[in-house]
């Protein structure tokens, strides 16, 4: 296993999907309170000439976390499912995988190795796009709840394993990238609109977690339901996970 | 030592059988020209063997030990090589030959001794050049190292040759031939050409049911000495005639200016020239047919006698 981590994170390096993600990520985290800081100052000009009157409060620190998480769950994740499944699915699409499974790797092995790998490097990029917006949120607003950003930076990491546990299922179960990419679009839409459903159950949904950041963002959260949403985004991942391994063991490559 | 051997294998995909109990066997040290035209269900046997298919029926033996879908430890003895191998572009050959000792988890001192040993082998450079720009028949020899990197018993070519030009393929078979005798090579082709310059023991696979397995040797005594090209200051018709009438031999046909027949076994060649002398016959030429495989391999797919 080791050694096929080894080998999947030499990939990332190679095709560059190592700088991507941080390099992002990091833009995000250094544009996001800048946009909240003077967003006030852009609506100004984009009205300007309009001739409309509107105030708008003060920008606060709260706007530079909302700002960034807004990024996170409408740019980020379409970055994370894009290249997952493409990683995911490559060595099938590009014929690498005969080679690779006549030699004695175990297909259980391969398979997590290339879920771990990958989530290894979204999580340190979040983390490290947690440390520049802290940064950049402190420089720029004076203040920074560094304990609420890294809660709300794992959440979002949950969210991409949910996503990434989906890439993999759809990239095991489909010959195409198109395919596969559809179908986990797909999933994640139709998730994301289940969370719109007042059914008290769906407010444990994977699509929540955004809304469980919010929540903690404004000193809303029930610390119950935040863990049970995380724990049920977590148990659909390893379902999907699972699922996936089942698959791949039996199939004729 | 049987090496590989199937029993009773079965594989059927989509309801239609592509291989129907294939027997055969492969003995340790020889070379296993494997046989059949496209879709013969000859990928389908060397997928079998390496776990990338399931069998719906049917054992497979590598050593005498019967291996189960999806065990591993049996393939760090086996060497493969595919048809139209494909690599990480992104890695130099050195990388790809570092990356198989690891998967083969080779306890050796120094990779780059050994890696330099199986490029010079394959008659590849040890340069910075990535794979994406190799030539067909550079990946081929690379997919060849790959295999045999890990100093493995037994060798599986799947159609090595097939997508290579004349000289990719000369230099492949080359590789080959160099190879006879150190390992145990189970190779699959179309090109039968291929087949008579390296294989011992040759397996006919015709819609998935392995119509032949025998040792080249053997192959050659029953199909390619039996067959004579006769002609004679008489007409070839006329020949013909007498040759059926005499009931002498079989399958007698004309052939350019004489008659090309098989010899039935009853009588040999000098038997069969002493009756042609005795029904006044002027012999201008009597000659063994040397009947290529390719012969033997239409003979035997389609039924149709060269």
């Amino acid at each position: 296993m080791v050694k096929l981590l080894k080998y999947d994170f030499y990939h990332l390096r190679k095709t560059s999907k190592f700088i991507i993600f941080p390099v992002v990520i990091v833009i995000f985290a250094i544009l996001s309170p800048l946009t909240a800081r003077y967003m006030n100052e852009i609506l100004e000009m984009a009205l300007g000439e309009s001739g409309l009157d509107i105030t708008f409060p003060d920008p606060t620190v709260l706007d530079s976390y909302l700002q960034y998480m807004g990024n996170l769950y409408e740019t980020i994740i379409f970055v994370v499912l894009f290249v997952g499944v493409g990683f995911f699915i490559k060595d099938k699409t590009k014929g690498l995988l005969p080679l690779i499974l006549s030699k004695p790797i175990n297909r259980v092995k391969y398979l997590l190795s290339k879920y771990i790998s990958l989530s290894i490097l979204i999580l340190v990029s979040i983390l490290i796009g947690y440390l520049v917006f802290s940064y950049y949120t402190y420089f720029i607003f004076d203040e920074v709840n560094m304990l609420d950003v890294l809660i709300m930076s794992l959440l979002f990491f949950v969210y991409v394993l949910y996503i990434l546990s989906i890439s993999l299922f759809t990239a095991t179960h489909f010959k195409s990238y198109l395919a596969a990419v559809s179908v986990t679009f797909g999933i994640y839409i139709f998730t994301s609109m289940l969370t719109i459903i007042e059914v008290s159950i769906f407010k444990y949904l994977p699509g929540v977690i955004g809304n469980s950041s919010v929540d903690i963002l404004l000193g809303n959260e029930v610390v119950s339901d935040v863990v049970i949403n995380v724990g049920v985004t977590l148990v659909i991942s390893i379902g999907f996970i699972y699922l996936s391994l089942i698959k791949f063991n039996k199939q004729n490559i | 030592m049987e090496v590989i051997k199937t029993v009773d294998l079965s594989k059927s995909y989509n309801q239609i059988t592509v291989l129907h109990s294939l027997n055969l066997t492969v003995k340790k040290g020889e070379v296993y020209g494997f046989i059949g035209k496209n879709g013969a269900g000859k990928t389908t046997t060397i997928n079998l063997i390496l776990s990338l298919l399931k069998s719906d029926q049917g054992t497979i033996f590598i050593n005498e030990k019967e291996i189960k879908f999806q065990d591993q430890l049996y393939k760090r003895k086996i060497g493969y090589v595919n048809d139209v191998p494909t690599f990480p572009g992104y890695m130099i050959s050195k990388e790809y030959l570092a990356y198989t000792l690891d998967i083969f988890d080779m306890k050796i001192g120094d990779y780059n001794s050994k890696i330099q040993d199986v490029l010079d082998f394959v008659d590849l450079p040890n340069n910075k050049k990535k794979i994406s720009s190799f030539s067909r028949g550079m990946k081929q020899r690379l997919a060849i190292a790959q295999a045999l990197i890990h100093d493995p018993e037994i060798l599986i070519m799947d159609e090595p040759t097939s997508a290579l030009d004349p000289i990719g393929r000369n230099d492949v078979m080359n590789i080959i031939y160099k190879l006879r005798g150190s390992k145990t090579i189970f190779y699959s082709t179309h090109i039968l050409e291929d087949v008579e310059r390296v294989c011992d023991k040759i397996g006919i696979l015709d819609n998935g049911v392995l119509l032949v397995e025998d040792t080249l040797e053997n192959l050659k005594k029953a199909y390619y000495n039996n067959k004579i090209y006769i002609e004679t200051k008489n007409e070839s018709k006329d020949l013909l005639e007498k040759i059926r009438t005499n009931n002498l031999v079989e399958n007698a046909r004309i052939e350019q200016n004489g008659v090309i027949c098989n010899l039935t076994g009853k009588i040999d060649e000098n038997t069969l020239l002493k009756k042609l002398m005795e029904l006044d016959e002027t012999i201008i030429e009597f000659s063994k047919v040397k009947t290529s495989l390719e012969d033997v391999f239409i003979r035997l797919t389609n039924g149709k006698i060269t």
